[in-house]
């Protein structure tokens, strides 16, 4: 064996050996197989629909559509009433569901933390029960319990109930917003900004003071004053009206070419506003950081995207003629809600009543009645949910450390007291990100609501995929709408995560 | 465990242990009626139970249910319209899940032990719900006699267990094994008491006999094998008997001899590259084993784009796999023959499997063959496992340090995560025949295994990930001191670890994936929950019964996936992996 030391000249490394080319193009390599990948299954699905006489499109959007059982449009003009009808009702679904599984789901969770052995055991049997069971058996089951089982309604009974449960659904009295609602709306809006305002200032005047300026009752107060005003002062919001009335003038007579121009700039603009942050973070006293392959990938992307958004702006006028008209007709809408000196109260209290047509009795028009589709959903989703909630909520207060409640305790409080003050509110940081999930989770799940016939998204847009055919625009709507709900439920929960969040050192 | 550490730390401590035995006064004074709150809350909730209880059983036991639907249609419910002249096809395949059952048994041996006190209280608790069931009953139901009668004698054996016990009813354990053996035994005497047909009870009883005689098979090849071989070996035949009795068994296809012989041009050339390739590869060079690699890649890739036999394809990506592992698992002489053992046998399984995968089914049927709790277990159990490489694979994407395939990855994830199943399921049963050459018309339960495979392969992927992240930064630097590739390092370190912290994770996603089968009754599959709810009720003489038949479903669904997740429990407890 040799012992001298042999030095290798200092050469690059051949291509084959150098990582750098070999990651990059692997990455490009299977990228461009995905691309390629689709790019088959594009032209296949443009040739089947060449042979049958079709071509991909939205026109279902424009084209008569079916009736609706239940919602706003219940015979909608065209798709996208359908579309809206759909959507409303998932939302529905999907509020009403979050309230009443939170509140469910709390009272389950504690419960099952009771030292009252009967309702611990009760909550328990009640979880171990509903999580076993598939989401979709419950809504079935209880959609059809309403629809079969529930009492029918009786030939004597008239006039108006507070509550009534019948094969046709639940009957409840409920609020109508009426024609100046929104008007009022524009009240409570400028409500909810003095309440905060309210709630910032009695909070600085605590921090000076050390007082206890009750800041959450002043802004509740606020709140309320402006609400009440509000109440009889909406006619003069009406004036609003004409600021809609200009917006939807500009946006329909600016032409679209402008607008395309506009959008590409704008596209540009932001990707080079973000290549520079991004190279301003890199920039320290000493100079420009040595740009890595991964730092230069993100610049290349930041570039192509902004520089690809732009043309696309450009050369396919279609989009943004959709988005100024979708636009035009948003400040229309409201054009149409607010009118100066429009009078009426905002909302309409209504009760159920049963009426009687012919000889037999039906529920009149008044009030809300639930349909037993509505009423499956609700309950299944809400009964779902509450039974995760609940032990999340139950593994919330398990991990607060029991020095808390033993503490609590030495300082004589009473077991409600501990609850309140010490345990719910240290649990609340560790369960909220777990709650928002399971509310993400509830917006997916009132897609079930196509196996009880209650139209919402799934159902309404299977509806229209069904008599067009266009399954794979139908499918881009439905991903688009619920990463559109999924996203803006997460953020919502990232804000009050971030605020409740222990700050450290 | 839980409960009674949870309820010590919230209530005022508790005054001392009282010396003598507590009876059930003691007991009730101090968990029930402890205060005055508690004593309202106690009536008001037991009020509330008797209510909801009373509204249950009377509508449960109405005199208009008929409960009898579901007995009737008892194969309707577990194979669905499979050929009845051929039904011994699946009682052979339930025969080989309960043989291969009981060699895991035997294999993995059931620790943990039953406290005969916990059986005879919940023999006790039987007893007192079949008493509360009698008292509630409407008045028009006929089996009250009997049902106080049995919840009498159930609650006097328990109690006079207990007391017969005594001090030793927390202390002594039976083992798990022999209160299974005891399970299975009362099965079969229930099923021979019962007025049940000869062909349901004595198929049952083979099967039964089958798992019993595999576990004692088990427990022989043990002492000889060692039992890290057996478990290898009950997994692998698991893994092989799903395709086999999917495929081969209940479908019984004919196979397409002609079409294999179209095949052999493209595989008998791929199959002898393959032995080269292998070969090569397990004793070459770094370099040189990467160009081999790297060619076989843009091969596999390549060959999707001409016309090529669809097991031509596959094969070669197969070669691939095998191939690329090879630097890994299959260097030295040893490696040598165990990759050429390796790819003979992926070449014959693969062969034999699209060989029957193709061939025409010669069952006569109207509809399909999968059906029942038959199809809804299969629909669990593909997609889970099919999703497991893509999901590893999306997992390792979304955590590596090249920015494409974290792009890739993880937009696949969250835009996968961000839509519900049903949409695409939905896809998957219409949108995706649009995309196909026309002739092209796959089989509705195969597009339904795909589009829960690609769903499921996005939360497994999640899963993984969190797994791959919870392991310390030091057994990366570890593996790279010893000079391992990173793909050794992945395969051999990272991998394996990751896999085991998320085991109770992936269990809990295969529970709700069990659930999730359900959805695809909507899109017209006949699985359990299409049975119970639209094909039974549609049934002539079962019309009207679909409450009936949802509760059936509702309790059978709960069983498992309560069994499911008791189970789980159980191994992860065994498994340590929160505690360690």
């Amino acid at each position: 064996m040799t012992t001298e030391r042999v030095t290798a000249p200092q050469t690059k490394p051949p291509l084959w050996r150098n990582e750098t080319f070999l990651k990059w193009s692997a990455q490009i390599g299977v990228f461009v197989g995905i691309v390629a990948l689709f790019w088959v299954l594009g032209t296949q699905a443009a040739t089947n629909l060449d042979a049958q006489g079709r071509e991909f499109s939205f026109r279902f959007l424009s084209d008569p559509a079916p009736q609706i059982s239940e919602g706003i449009f219940t015979l909608p003009e065209n798709g996208l009433e359908s579309f809206a009808t759909g959507i409303v009702n998932m939302l529905r679904v999907t509020f009403s569901g979050i309230i009443a599984a939170s509140f469910l789901g709390v009272i389950v969770g504690v419960s099952r933390l009771s030292s009252n052995w009967l309702l611990s055991k009760s909550a328990t049997v009640f979880v171990e029960i509903i999580r076993n069971i598939p989401l979709l058996v419950l809504i079935i089951f209880f959609a059809l319990l309403c629809s079969l089982f529930f009492p029918e309604l009786s030939n004597e009974a008239s006039g108006p109930v507070w509550l009534i449960f019948t094969r046709n659904g639940v009957s409840l009295p409920w609020l109508f917003p009426t024609d100046t609602f929104w008007q009022w709306g524009a009240f409570l809006a400028l409500g909810v900004v003095a309440a905060v305002l309210m709630f910032r200032r009695r909070d600085r005047l605590r921090e000076q003071t050390g007082q206890n300026t009750h800041a959450p009752r002043y802004a509740m107060g606020a709140f309320l004053v402006v609400a009440a005003v509000g109440w009889f002062a909406h006619p003069i919001a009406g004036a609003l009206g004409w600021i809609w009335q200009l917006l939807e003038s500009i946006v329909s007579t600016v032409p679209v070419l402008a607008w395309q121009l506009l959008f590409a700039a704008v596209a540009v603009f932001l990707a080079v506003r973000w290549i520079r942050g991004f190279l301003d973070s890199l920039r320290s006293p000493a100079g420009l950081a040595k740009l890595t392959d991964d730092d230069y990938f993100r610049i290349g992307l930041a570039g192509v995207i902004g520089v690809g958004a732009a043309l696309v702006f450009l050369f396919i006028p279609a989009i943004t003629e959709t988005i100024a008209d979708v636009t035009a007709f948003v400040f229309g809408f409201f054009d149409q809600k607010f009118e100066f000196l429009r009078t009426g109260s905002p909302m309409r209290f209504a009760r159920p009543e049963i009426i009687k047509p012919a000889n037999f009795a039906s529920i009149g028009p008044q009030g809300m009645t639930m349909t037993p589709a509505f009423f499956g959903l609700w309950v299944g989703v809400t009964l779902f949910t509450a039974a995760n909630i609940g032990e999340i909520v139950r593994g919330g207060v398990l991990a607060v450390p029991k020095g808390q409640t033993e503490a609590g305790l030495a300082m004589g409080l009473r077991r409600s007291q501990l609850l309140r003050l010490i345990v719910l509110p240290q649990a609340l940081r560790i369960i909220l990100p777990p709650i928002g999930n399971q509310y993400l989770n509830l917006a997916k799940n009132t897609s079930l609501g196509i196996a009880v016939a209650f139209p919402e998204v799934v159902a309404t847009m299977t509806t229209l995929a069904n008599q067009s055919g266009q399954y794979l625009p139908v499918l881009l709507m439905w991903m688009g709408f619920y990463l559109t709900v999924s996203l803006l439920l997460s953020s919502l929960v990232n804000y009050y995560n971030r605020k409740l969040k222990l700050v450290e050192r | 465990m839980v409960e009674t550490r949870v309820s010590q730390h919230l209530v005022p401590p508790e005054p001392p242990p009282e010396a003598s035995q507590p009876g059930a006064l003691v007991w009730l004074r101090k968990n029930l009626f402890y205060s005055r709150g508690s004593t309202i809350l106690t009536v008001l909730v037991g009020a509330v139970i008797l209510l909801f209880l009373r509204g249950a059983v009377g509508f449960l036991l109405d005199q208009g249910r008929q409960w009898e639907v579901i007995p009737r249609n008892s194969a309707n419910y577990s194979i669905g319209s499979y050929p009845r002249e051929n039904i011994a096809r699946t009682w052979v395949s339930l025969g080989v899940v309960a043989f291969i059952a009981g060699l895991a048994t035997a294999a993995w041996r059931p620790i943990g032990r039953v406290s005969p006190g916990q059986i005879s209280a919940a023999v006790r608790s039987a007893g007192i719900a079949a008493l509360v069931l009698a008292v509630l009953a409407p008045s028009t139901f006929g089996g009250r006699t009997e049902f106080l009668i049995a919840g009498a004698v159930l609650f006097v054996i328990g109690q006079a267990a207990l007391m017969a016990l005594g001090d030793r009813a927390i202390d002594a354990f039976l083992p798990t094994l022999v209160v299974l053996g005891a399970g299975l035994v009362a099965f079969l005497v229930v099923l021979w008491i019962l007025p049940i047909s000869s062909s349901t009870q004595i198929p049952w009883t083979i099967v039964i006999a089958a798992a019993v005689v595999a576990f004692g098979v088990g427990r022989a090849l043990i002492q000889p094998l060692g039992a890290p071989t057996v478990k290898r070996s009950v997994v692998a035949l698991a893994l092989f008997a799903l395709p086999v009795l999917y495929l081969h068994v209940q479908r019984a296809p004919e196979i397409p001899w002609d079409r294999v012989v179209d095949w052999s041009a493209w595989i008998i050339p791929i199959v002898v590259i393959g032995y080269a390739a292998v070969i090569f590869v397990s004793g070459a060079e770094r370099e040189a084993a990467a160009i081999v690699n790297g060619l076989l890649v843009v091969a596999s890739i390549v060959v999707w784009f001409v016309s090529a036999p669809m097991a031509a394809r596959f094969l070669l990506l197969m070669l691939t796999a095998v191939s690329l592992a090879t630097p890994t698992f299959g260097s030295g002489e040893k490696g040598r023959r165990t990759v050429i053992a390796v790819w003979t046998g992926v070449v014959l399984v693969l062969m034999y499997l699209f060989a029957i995968g193709v061939g025409t089914p010669t069952l006569e049927t109207n509809n399909n063959y999968f059906a029942g709790i038959n199809l809804t277990f299969m629909l669990a159990i593909v997609p889970m496992l099919l999703a497991f490489p893509l999901g590893i694979l999306m997992a390792l994407g979304r955590t590596s340090t090249m920015p494409l395939f974290r792009l890739m990855s993880t937009g696949y994830i969250e835009v996968i995560r961000g839509v519900p199943l049903i949409t695409v399921l939905f896809f998957f049963r219409f949108g995706v025949l649009n995309f196909l050459p026309p002739g092209l018309q796959p089989d509705a339960i195969l597009l339904a295994i795909i589009g829960i495979t690609l769903f499921a392969a996005a939360y497994l992927a999640e899963n993984i990930r969190g797994g791959l992240q919870s392991i310390p930064k030091g057994q990366y630097e570890a593996a790279k001191a010893m000079g391992m590739t990173t793909a050794q390092m992945t395969m051999l370190i990272t991998l394996p670890q990751a896999l085991r912290a998320v085991i109770p994770a992936i269990v809990g996603q295969i529970i709700t994936l069990f659930k999730d089968t359900s959805l695809v009754s909507i899109i017209g599959l006949a699985e359990f929950l299409r049975v119970a709810n639209n094909i039974v009720p549609g049934q002539p003489d079962s019309l009207g019964t679909k409450l009936e038949n949802l509760v059936f479903a509702a309790v059978v669904y709960w069983v498992f996936t309560f069994t499911f997740s008791r189970a789980s429990l159980r191994l992860e407890r065994r498994l340590g992996v929160g505690v360690r």
